[in-house]
């Protein structure tokens, strides 16, 4: 009985986050759907094994990533965003800044007049091009700027289920930001 | 620059990281220190916020609420069937 309570509450908790996660990596509801049924058959039979109770959001998460995982391995078709390994950054590497981690002068933001773009955020065209940029993101780097929104992951969670560390992970999401900033600015902003 | 003072590389990454980990004393001083006197930083932090803000809205309209639910709720039934025949 106490399994049973147990696992209809996580159902209860966790069910729509995985859902999302789950439409993000696949852009599809239906695939979705089927991927989280399944994760929760694996943690009904897995429940008895599985005795850190206190780290189960990490732990369901993780059985999600590889059920999509073996998702596109059926498929034969590499997602464009599944792979989860790779694209780490070398931070003594980051053509944004110079030696001293000053901004490079041609990297340096520049102003975007927030102030008087009150509805930029409804701007239709904007959204277009914020989209193209985020899609030429290398696939870790988007999963990491992204992964707040589309799970209730948090911190060393999202390292966890992403298999990358801490220092990686902020590095990453740095990266991946001043890669947006700068896509947005030339595209958009000095258009 | 001032042995004592962030660089722009390190004060920007912490702009970042403050989004997913409490930040030590030391550090959100001289971030604060750093924005106070950095344009560039700060514009950065500006720009930073408002590409979240486009990711938040991006990600809540790629996803349609009321399938989003029937799926929920199909699911849960599935569980609880699963269940109570255990």
């Amino acid at each position: 009985m106490e399994k049973n309570k147990i696992i209809s509450e996580w159902a209860s908790i966790y069910l729509k986050d995985l859902l999302k996660f789950a439409h993000y990596k696949t852009s599809d509801m239906e695939v979705a759907e089927n991927l989280v049924q399944d994760t929760f058959e694996a943690v009904v039979q897995g429940f008895d094994s599985f005795s850190n109770l206190s780290n189960a959001k990490t732990w369901i998460y993780g059985i999600l990533n590889n059920k999509i995982k073996d998702y596109y391995k059926i498929k034969k078709t590499t997602s464009k965003n599944v792979e989860f390994v790779g694209e780490f950054v070398d931070s003594s590497n980051n053509e944004y800044f110079d030696e001293q981690g000053s901004w490079e002068i041609n990297k340096k933001p520049k102003d975007w007049l927030l102030e008087e773009n009150h509805n930029l955020l409804d701007d239709v065209d904007f959204g277009e091009v914020f989209r193209q940029c985020i899609e030429n993101l290398p696939d870790l780097w988007r999963d990491c700027i992204k992964m707040r929104y589309v799970s209730d992951l948090k911190g060393k969670d999202i390292c966890d289920v992403l298999s990358i560390n801490q220092t990686n992970f902020w590095q990453v999401v740095h990266r991946a930001k001043l890669q947006l900033r700068n896509c947005l600015e030339i595209n958009w902003f000095e258009k | 620059m001032n042995k004592l003072m962030l660089s722009c590389l390190k004060a920007s990454e912490l702009i970042e990281k403050r989004n997913y980990s409490p930040l030590t004393i030391a550090d959100k001083i001289q971030l604060s220190v750093h924005l106070s006197m950095c344009t560039a930083c700060k514009t950065y932090e500006k720009q930073s916020i408002l590409i979240d803000k486009a990711i938040k809205i991006i990600e809540a309209n790629a996803i349609n609420g009321s399938e989003l639910e029937k799926s929920e709720n199909k699911i849960l039934s599935a569980i609880k069937d699963k269940i109570d025949k255990e």
